[in-house]
């Protein structure tokens, strides 16, 4: 599985990656306002125009002082993806790089896939006649060419990382226990929701970068397993019970009738 | 019957359905959020649990009433029957309208046979909408079928 490892506290906040994502997926610009998010972060929020936001936070640091923290949104591509098992026409799908990509030859438009993601990713075109789902692809025509994604390229700090999964992992517990007090000691990613593919590692508590703290370490569609599973046998089940008592009430009737109802 | 059951206030629902119309062509052209006020944090709106109350609520009396007919003897609810088949069929008919200027992409409906994701709550649901449709029209053709003395 490819990865990305987003190290917050490396993080310079020039939004290379802002711009390079852009460019490459030939991402046209937005129209934005000063403080349309969280503090000086630009734009606001994650659209279907851009696929990659440097979010801005000020934040007590583990010094006691207040200082500008960086952490990068975008698309997560969960081990196990929500938006991939929620989807009723497989339009998008998990390849064997891990990337999460969308298909929009297959889209209904039923936006299912914005409701389930447990980080608020994928963005649907709303003003469009012909509208997508659109989110980061993990630059995947670039990973299959044998680079890496345009963001993690353009990183001036090597704040983003681009490997196999278990080498990230390794790599971010190196500098947890290399340097203390530096990081808290959660690797963001690693058993949320199943794992993700893009992992993050902060010097302060993730809640204060905007990341969601209340997941749980099992896939999304877990959930809906129960329910989804006992379908065939409900099915099945009900169709067989209801057909046999169908039979042997109707029979009963037909016999009590006489003959006349048989032609009915 | 006279002429005079036809409910009379029926031209403000004509005036609402032409205004509905519009809105629907408007949709099409400029997108979702054009009428909508929809937003990637609220994808969903309400008018989608009032299009499926009021549909998916109306057809269930006629799956119960055929249901009843049909699997369990109840024959003398035969007085009911084809008043509550064509409530149900137009019941189906009015959410599928609804789905098609709801979804996006409407046009593509056929992959959820083609390429379904079998375990996706929604394609379970897909298929509901579309076998339960099916079952109403068949059983409504007899009915519009032994006007033309077909049957």
């Amino acid at each position: 599985m490819k990865s990305m490892l987003i190290d917050s506290t490396r993080c310079i906040g020039c939004r290379a990656c802002q711009v390079a994502c852009k460019e490459w997926n030939n991402l046209p610009a937005e129209k934005t306002e000063f403080f349309g998010g969280s503090g000086y972060q630009n734009p606001g929020r994650l659209s279907s125009k851009t696929w990659t936001v440097i979010s801005f936070h000020e934040a007590e640091t583990s010094t006691g002082d207040y200082d500008w923290i960086f952490a990068k949104q975008q698309c997560m591509h969960c081990l196990e993806p929500a938006c991939a098992a929620a989807c009723p026409v497989s339009a998008l799908e998990q390849l064997k790089t891990g990337a999460v990509v969308y298909d929009p030859g297959k889209c209904i438009g039923c936006r299912n896939c914005q409701l389930v993601c447990p980080f608020d990713i994928p963005c649907f075109e709303w003003n469009k006649a012909v509208p997508e789902i659109k989110k980061c692809n993990f630059c995947v025509d670039r990973i299959e060419a044998g680079m890496e994604p345009s963001c993690s390229c353009a990183c001036p700090t090597d704040a983003i990382v681009f490997g196999e999964r278990e080498n990230l992992l390794q790599k971010a517990e190196i500098r947890i226990a290399n340097n203390p007090g530096k990081y808290v000691n959660h690797i963001y990613g690693r058993s949320e929701v199943g794992g993700t593919s893009v992992m993050h590692l902060a010097g302060v508590s993730f809640d204060k970068l905007g990341f969601r703290t209340n997941l749980s370490d099992s896939p999304v569609w877990d959930n809906a397993k129960p329910a989804m599973e006992a379908i065939p046998y409900v099915m099945t089940g009900l169709g067989t019970i209801l057909g046999a008592l169908a039979w042997f009430i109707n029979r009963k009737t037909e016999i009590k009738a006489g003959k006349e109802v048989k032609n009915d | 019957m006279t002429k005079h059951s036809v409910f009379q206030g029926r031209f403000i629902f004509y005036f609402l359905s032409a205004f509905a119309l519009i809105l629907i062509c408007y949709r099409f052209i400029n997108g979702l959020g054009a009428v909508t006020n929809l937003t990637d944090q609220y994808p969903w709106g309400l008018w989608v649990s009032i299009d499926i109350l009021a549909g998916i609520a109306l057809a269930s009396g006629g799956f119960v009433i055929a249901g009843a007919i049909h699997f369990f003897g109840g024959h003398k609810f035969d007085q009911l029957y084809r008043v509550s088949l064509l409530t149900a069929l137009l019941g189906y008919i009015l959410f599928l309208i609804g789905l098609i200027v709801d979804l996006g992409r409407p046009w593509n409906i056929l992959h959820v046979i083609l390429s379904g994701n079998k375990i996706a709550p929604l394609y379970e649901i897909s298929w509901c909408v579309m076998f339960y449709t099916f079952v109403l029209i068949l059983e409504f053709l007899p009915i519009l079928f032994e006007k033309r003395k077909m049957v």
